[in-house]
């Protein structure tokens, strides 16, 4: 009985250890990261997402600096807006044939 | 120089260029595109749709006229008054003024000085109000296109007597006829004509005319038949037109400003230094 019992539990841990070398062997512990980018394409990516990335801050940094001129542009056009008083009409009496003659409208 | 004449805005458009190679077309495109937004006989129009909503999310220029009028019913203690549009219509101006009937019902009056609110370009009327801007709108017209062709070169814009002008002629200033006796030299500014001796139709067997009261909500009574006046623009000169006519002749003449009044009576009264 006593025998039994050990060679059952013999076998468990062997199915055990046998399935543990499975997973190990499967995993590819010897395979590195650096193998996985070498693909050309992965690296073509990389490459292309670092590209963007940079165009898209050199992008943000010119729309940045001409919004902030365009805010002041019409900061200034306002305040020069607002200061200006329209010029009073300059009229009088002429002798003159009429281009045009003003009725109600 | 170029003049070149069409229909708009239930008047006629006269387009003085002094120049000889100004396309005049822009001006035809401008006053329909305005026209498109604020004839109140158009139902499709902006004015229109907002009259009947009583709210609307507006063009910057309905906005910007709706805004004009309201300082100036501000400026002249509310005889100057975009709310008249109900008012008109129940002294039968209900429809271009080529479509009136000769006669029809009497004519009542309706209360005008509704409260209009403007924030940003949004429009909201006071229930039971809506908005003309018959007048006020020809001269914001004028000046928009007399601003779109002056660029260009020396321009008057006539919207039916609203005069705009920018820069100055070859002849060194701008005639604009008051009557067949007087004669105004235009160099800067505004002219406008209001007047009870035309655009009249009968109600109710009695005459009628297209200058609202505010204060009673009727055809106005004054002893004033027109006005032409003179202002910084066509806009300024189509409100002060109106107040001076308004307020009748003691107090026109008080006022002094460049003008000339025509009294019931037959008088030609010139103020303001003309």
């Amino acid at each position: 009985m006593t025998s039994h019992i050990a060679r059952l539990y013999t076998l468990v841990a062997g199915i055990l250890a046998f399935f543990l070398a499975w997973a190990a062997v499967a995993a590819h512990p010897w395979s590195t990261q650096s193998t996985a980018t070498q693909d050309p394409r992965v690296v073509a990516l990389v490459a292309r997402q670092h590209r963007v990335q940079l165009e898209s801050v050199r992008v943000k940094q010119i729309v940045d600096a001409r919004w902030a001129h365009y805010r002041q542009a019409l900061a200034a056009h306002n305040s020069a807006a607002a200061a200006a008083v329209p010029a009073q009409p300059s009229v009088r009496v002429v002798n003159l044939p009429p281009l045009v003659v003003t009725r109600t409208s | 120089m170029v003049q070149h004449t069409f229909p708009a805005m239930g008047t006629t458009i006269e387009v003085v260029v002094d120049g000889p190679t100004v396309d005049v077309s822009a001006a035809e495109a401008e006053f329909e595109r305005l026209e498109a937004i604020m004839s109140r006989f158009r139902p499709e129009s902006e004015l229109s749709r907002l009259n009947r909503e009583g709210s609307l999310d507006a063009s910057t220029e309905l906005a910007e006229v709706v805004t004009l009028a309201l300082e100036a019913r501000s400026r002249t203690r509310g005889l100057f008054d975009p709310t008249v549009h109900d008012a008109l219509v129940a002294a039968g101006y209900d429809r271009t003024f080529e479509d009136l009937a000769d006669d029809g019902g009497a004519a009542g009056a309706r209360p005008c000085g509704g409260g209009v609110d403007v924030v940003g370009t949004r429009i909201t009327l006071e229930r039971g109000f809506r908005l003309d801007l018959g007048g006020i709108g020809k001269g914001f017209a004028a000046e928009r296109v007399a601003e779109l062709l002056g660029v260009s070169a020396p321009t008057l814009v006539s919207a039916g007597g609203d005069v705009a002008v920018r820069g100055l002629p070859a002849a060194g200033t701008w005639a604009v006829g008051i009557d067949e006796e007087l004669t105004l030299g235009l160099d800067r500014g505004g002219v406008a004509t209001s007047g009870v001796d035309r655009r009249r139709w009968r109600r109710g067997g009695l005459d009628r005319h297209h200058i609202v009261d505010p204060r009673t909500g009727l055809p106005a009574e004054t002893d004033l038949v027109r006005v032409t006046a003179v202002a910084r623009d066509a806009v300024e000169a189509e409100v002060l037109a109106k107040e001076l006519l308004l307020s009748g002749s003691v107090e026109a003449r008080a006022a002094d400003v460049p003008a000339v009044l025509l009294t019931a009576d037959g008088r030609m009264l010139r103020t303001g230094g003309l």
